[in-house]
């Protein structure tokens, strides 16, 4: 028994070094492997969640991102939604748009955005919708997160 | 009597130079290959010379700590400029992709936060009952890539335990720097109450973390961020926070181990840490003492510099969990009783294997590591001595 244990331990030690190789050599390989196998994926309080709408207009388009109330165990109180727009060359200089985040056929905000001073102005709809965040700045594109609170 | 053991115990880890040069010889390779990723080496000088001069280094490193067999002696000079390498590196490496080093709103939403080993333990709960990590960085994308450093923990721990923090972590080399200025401690002594301390911290964040979908530790306690990358200041509360990493960077990472001539930040506040240590159960090396060839002197204690031995742990022969392995302990002992060990073999008749296998891996991971950022470090000066900047 004792002699099996000294194998055992003396080739796991020996492995140390094959594992710090395969480590490093494989390092985007097995990344890559741990993604796809446990489906990790960056919380949607970081990327603003998973588009839901795609609104066109000329020369450029709103991209409505799901409202994320993402918690650990249950839905968070408050959360927001993340509003994307991206033109191709240029946005208008002024973006005056209604949004229903949720799709139930109700416009829930109103928001309107300045492309030269960045800033925007929200009107809520609805109770659920509480104030704009920053408006964040991107080439060709603003992003701002709406904050918003459960019914 | 002591005092021939001491001599007999180094005579027994030195090593004659034909025979140091041929057990160097397996680290020459693997770290030419790593180093070089298999390429053929490049041809402009300014690429070339640190390549060479990185090599050169770490092998020359690990020829002195087999011919020497001083362990500590010599991790120690390359952690510590593995250390302030990283510094210089991670630095021009975000001035130059980003601008600058201040993390602002847009580079988390777009997920280019590169992400460090210090967010593991907060984002393990949220991961394996939401399947989303909270961190602003990019799964497989860019730099420093969520996967891959999950990946590189992963295997760090299988094969060292919380030897990760004295041969990989690229910012224990800052304190244990520090630590190294000044020859006597002024402060002598610290509660081993204190140093429960990373446990609580470890504790702490992970709960806070996991409700607050948010790694709280990046967001109000690494002292790291001073040196690397911290948020854009556009509140009181940013400003609040940016203040904590600088005052702790001070406290922790320079002014305590000056004082204490120990790695304050490692040993008594990084939750990394205290995680580690929980992985050193299940990991094969460890550091013995031969209880009869100690004679309680107590120097191991003193100089322990993550505060992993105490009396207790010295009369039963072994060190406290969070031992990272450094080897300091063996090199302090005037007895030759403390060795590198593998668990479930004898304690004597083997120090002299057992070193020589955990040295290999860990001294490899500590060049992989070090090798990327030295290079990059110095091609960063000779390019600033070229050119006048240190930017392309």
């Amino acid at each position: 028994m004792n002699r099996l244990r000294k194998y055992l331990v003396y080739g796991w030690a020996l492995m140390a070094v094959p594992i710090i190789f395969t480590t490093f050599i494989g390092m985007d390989a097995w990344a890559k492997k741990l993604v796809d196998f446990t489906g990790l994926k960056v919380s949607s309080i970081y990327t603003g969640g998973e588009v839901t709408q795609t609104i066109k207009h000329e020369g450029y388009e709103t991209l409505i991102h799901r409202p994320v109330f993402d918690g650990l165990l249950c839905e968070q109180k408050e959360g927001f939604v993340q509003i994307e727009w991206k033109a191709q060359d240029k946005l208008p200089e002024l973006i005056n748009e209604t949004i229903d985040f949720d799709k139930d056929g109700k416009n829930d905000f109103r928001i309107e955005l300045n492309t030269t001073t960045n800033n925007s102005q929200l009107e809520a709809y609805s109770s659920k919708v509480i104030s704009a965040g920053k408006v964040l700045v991107l080439k060709n594109e603003r992003m701002v997160r709406v904050s918003l609170k459960k019914d | 009597m002591a005092n021939n053991n001491r001599i007999d115990h180094k005579k027994q880890l030195r090593t004659g130079a034909v025979k140091a040069f041929l057990l160097t010889l397996p680290m020459l390779l693997l770290t030419g290959f790593m180093m070089s990723k298999g390429q053929p080496l490049p041809k402009e000088p300014i690429h070339l010379i640190p390549f060479i001069a990185a090599y050169l280094f770490i092998n020359g490193i690990f020829f002195a700590m087999i011919y020497t067999g001083r362990t500590n002696r010599y991790r120690t000079i390359l952690f510590v400029t593995y250390a302030a390498c990283f510094v210089l590196f991670f630095i021009t490496n975000l001035i130059e992709v980003r601008g600058s080093m201040v993390l602002t709103q847009k580079d988390m939403v777009q997920g280019r936060t590169p992400f460090c080993h210090m967010v593991i333990p907060m984002v393990i709960i949220p991961a394996a009952l939401t399947k989303t990590i909270i961190f602003p960085g990019s799964m497989l994308e860019g730099f420093a890539s969520i996967g891959t450093m999950l990946v590189l923990w992963f295997g760090v721990t299988l094969a060292l335990g919380r030897g990760w923090c004295s041969w990989g972590c690229f910012f224990g080399g800052m304190d244990e720097g520090f630590s190294k200025i000044g020859k006597n401690p002024v402060i002598k002594s610290i509660g081993k109450k204190w140093t429960y301390l990373p446990f609580a911290i470890l504790l702490v964040i992970v709960l806070t973390s996991a409700n607050a979908m948010y790694p709280t530790y990046c967001a109000w306690l690494c002292p790291f961020k001073a040196v690397t990358e911290f948020a854009e200041i556009t509140s009181a509360k940013v400003l609040l926070q940016t203040v904590i990493f600088f005052s702790l960077f001070a406290g922790l990472v320079v002014v305590m181990p000056i004082l204490t001539k120990r790695r304050t930040q490692c040993g008594l506040f990084c939750p990394m840490g205290a995680m580690q240590s929980l992985t050193n159960k299940l990991n094969v090396f460890d550091i013995r003492i031969d209880t009869n060839n100690c004679s309680q002197c107590r120097l191991c204690v003193k100089s322990c510099p993550v505060f992993a031995l105490d009396e207790e742990s010295v009369r039963k022969g072994t060190t406290c969990i969070t031992c990272s392995k450094c080897g300091k302990c063996v090199e302090v002992c005037p007895n030759g009783a403390v060795s590198f060990h593998i668990k479930g073999t004898d304690v004597s008749g083997n120090e002299r294997k057992a070193r020589l296998m955990f040295i290999y891996p860990a001294f490899f991971l500590l060049a992989i590591m070090g090798s990327s950022v030295i290079i990059g470090a110095i091609y960063r000066v000779l390019l600033l001595m070229t050119t006048g900047s240190m930017f392309k």
